[in-house]
């Protein structure tokens, strides 16, 4: 195990020069034949914040008590949802981010993960910084630890990438799973309190939001962030030693399994 | 292949080995995604699985393959399309890797499969020389020293700075050319690319590709294009199916490859007349004189499919006669398959040597024999028309499917018409 993840480190490294070529045509290239460009990347965020902020004003959401303005928390909140979804997706393209040239050119397609994960990063710290800008305009109080968001989210993107790299393996032999993912994550946002709090539910919600790891790992993320502290601390730190087991398992399988898989792809 | 496996050792002189390769491929998709899942499962739980059987619905793309590259060889590798060329090339790379077998190499291997791997058309000219070239394995400093000459080769004039979504398809591929050609492995692989460009840029990929061998690299280059294996390669293998049917000297294997070629599309269209499919189109009126059969003979009398150059060249119409014809005439049209051309059109009726007169009813067979045929190598069908000679009536009109084919001689040749000629050269202006 350690053998072939010492292997997969020794490939990032000697390969960095093709995941920054890769990264800058992917990152760059993304909106270049658009008059918005890179503004996509926070107007996105914008448009679902704003429809929950809406939602909340006319009623249909209720999303339980806090001590800060609800437009800011759903914000942060979406902010770092979208980042795990984003980083979900982003590693389950890690072959197919490849197709044009998979079969054609021989090396280390695990390098392909860091390139999409480094890009679904970028993307999350140009959105950190807009949220930054905006909430500083608005006079919202910021915690200290609100500045540590890009340390805090780790632990969403190695729990994300396992899920993804786990899922681009299947991808390739069979496009059930690319499908089925959107649809799981668009479920899996309302299982988890982003645009809510976990505080006040009762009976079944309470019971599937305790049993919900994503509610420790976005929950207590966001927490920290908005109000400087979090309960289940504790689950979060637990989460967190899983969710970088979890990544390392789904690396040796992504490196053992792909090899399998790749001739699958013409 | 992963690189935690141990390489085997090469003796001094060998760049590449290949032992015994086996790769095979599932054919139908249902399978492919049960088999891709069940593989990639057992792998990582490190439970064997059958690599060495076939199972449902599976086929070897490639069986028992073995040979060595030798430093400064030029290897060349021609089949049939799905005759497990481009499969090799992707298990040496490391493409893809061997259910069974080893390849052990020696330096870096290039591979031009494709020219323009990755190419963004967003991106100009110079930022998709860095892309592709990282790609292919160079690093940043080999590319910023070879881009004057990568630039220079492709000949992209002005356009270097625009997006290349701007270049046409030609200035496309002489860019990636250009940048795989200078990333200079050891071992170079080259499936079909040195078809691309203009004249005067295939000639100069040509003159790169002979550079390249003179400073003692290997080259493995698989081409339809048999001119080019021929001035590029000294040795040749054949596949077929999978397997090498032939491993040696490039003249003696081109010949054997043009042949099998013949051979293979005669057995092809022979299979269609042997199932129902004799005819491309006919003409018959009624069944006063009906064609049974036509096509090749040899000398004991026997029907056969291919003939050698300069040979004796016989061919035989059978026909049924139910109502006495007072004279028949008949013709035999040779049609060359490539080209579409009438190669030899015979007239039987030629009163002044062979005349048919006053035939009475039966089954017959007319047989025509050219002592020296002087076709050239390649696949010919055979036309009939059976008329009446006396009153110019059409019995019977077949464009047939039946065919043969001539064999190469043993010095290369083209054309449709070979003879034996002799050539001087004579100096005219000092």
């Amino acid at each position: 195990m350690f053998a072939v993840l010492r292997v997969m480190a020794a490939d990032v490294v000697r390969c960095r020069e093709l995941i920054w070529q890769l990264f800058k045509r992917d990152f760059l290239m993304q909106y270049k034949k658009s008059f918005l460009g890179l503004g996509w990347i926070v107007l996105a965020p914008l448009l679902g914040f704003a429809s929950w902020v809406f939602m909340n004003a006319a009623g249909v959401l209720n999303p339980g008590t806090m001590d800060f303005p609800y437009p800011a928390f759903v914000l942060i909140s979406t902010t770092l949802w979208g980042f795990f979804a984003n980083c979900v997706t982003a590693a389950s393209r890690t072959l197919k981010a490849g197709q044009g040239f998979i079969d054609q050119v021989q090396y280390p397609h695990h390098t392909l993960l860091v390139k999409e994960l480094a890009q679904a990063y970028a993307n999350f710290l140009i959105s950190f910084v807009f949220v930054a800008l905006l909430l500083i305009c608005f006079r919202v109080d910021l915690q200290v630890l609100f500045w540590a968001a890009p340390l805090l989210v780790l632990p969403m993107l190695a729990a994300a990438a396992a899920i993804g790299l786990t899922a681009s393996i299947i991808t390739v032999v069979a496009m059930d799973i690319e499908k089925a993912l959107g649809y799981l994550l668009s479920f899996m946002m309302f299982l988890t309190p982003v645009v809510y709090t976990a505080e006040d539910r009762t009976g079944i919600v309470k019971a599937i939001l305790a049993l919900n790891p994503m509610t420790y790992l976005h929950g207590c993320a966001r927490d920290l962030i908005v109000f400087g502290s979090a309960a289940g601390a504790d689950m979060f730190l637990g989460l967190t030693l899983a969710a970088f087991l979890l990544l390392l398992l789904s690396m040796k399988w992504f490196y053992v399994a792909e090899e399998k898989v790749i001739e699958k792809m013409i | 292949m992963k690189p935690i496996q141990p390489a085997p050792r090469l003796e001094n002189d060998i760049v590449l080995r290949v032992e015994n390769l086996y790769k095979k491929f599932c054919c139908t998709l249902r399978h492919s995604m049960y088999y891709g899942m069940a593989d990639s499962v057992r792998s990582v739980l490190g439970v064997p699985y059958g690599t060495d059987r076939l199972r449902k619905n599976e086929f070897w793309a490639l069986e028992d393959i073995g040979f060595e590259l030798r430093r400064g060889e030029a290897l060349g590798i021609i089949g049939a399309n799905g005759s497990g060329k481009s499969t090799l090339l992707r298990l040496i790379t490391g493409i893809f890797p061997p259910d069974k077998g080893r390849i052990a190499f020696a330096g870096r291997i290039g591979a031009l499969i494709a020219v323009g791997a990755g190419f963004h058309p967003h991106m100009t000219g110079r930022e998709n020389i860095y892309l592709n070239g990282t790609i292919l394995g160079m690093h940043r400093r080999e590319i910023d020293e070879k881009l004057e000459e990568i630039i220079a080769f492709a000949d992209i004039g002005n356009f270097l700075e625009a997006p290349i979504s701007t270049y046409s398809s030609g200035m496309r591929v002489r860019l990636g050319f250009a940048i795989a050609v200078h990333c200079e492995p050891d071992i170079l692989l080259v499936d079909e690319v040195l078809s691309v460009g203009d004249l005067a840029f295939r000639n100069k990929s040509m003159r790169k590709m002979r550079d390249f061998r003179a400073k003692a690299n290997a080259l493995i280059f698989i081409s339809h294009n048999l001119d080019q294996i021929r001035v590029l390669c000294d040795r040749v293998i054949i596949m077929d199916h999978g397997r090498t049917l032939f491993d040696g000297d490039s003249s003696e294997g081109l010949i054997r490859y043009e042949n099998l070629c013949k051979d293979m599309r005669v057995a092809a269209v022979n299979r269609d007349v042997e199932s129902g499919e004799l005819f491309r189109q006919r003409h018959a009126d009624g069944d006063r004189v009906m064609f049974v059969d036509l096509g090749l003979l040899n000398r004991q009398g026997e029907r056969v499919y291919t003939v050698g150059a300069f040979e004796e060249l016989r061919i035989f119409i059978d026909f049924i006669i139910n109502e006495e014809s007072e004279e028949i005439f008949f013709t035999l049209a040779v049609l060359n398959e490539a080209k579409n051309i009438d190669c030899i059109w015979s007239k039987s009726n030629d009163r002044n040597r062979h005349s048919f007169r006053n035939i009475r009813p039966g089954r017959y067979r007319a047989v025509v024999t050219y002592k020296e045929h002087h076709l050239g190598p390649g696949v010919y069908f055979i036309n009939y028309h059976i008329m009446n000679g006396a009153t110019g009536e059409s019995y019977d009109h077949g464009f047939t499917n039946v065919s043969f084919s001539v064999k190469s001689p043993a010095h290369f040749e083209r054309g449709i018409v070979l003879s034996q000629d002799s050539w001087d050269l004579e100096r005219l202006v000092p």
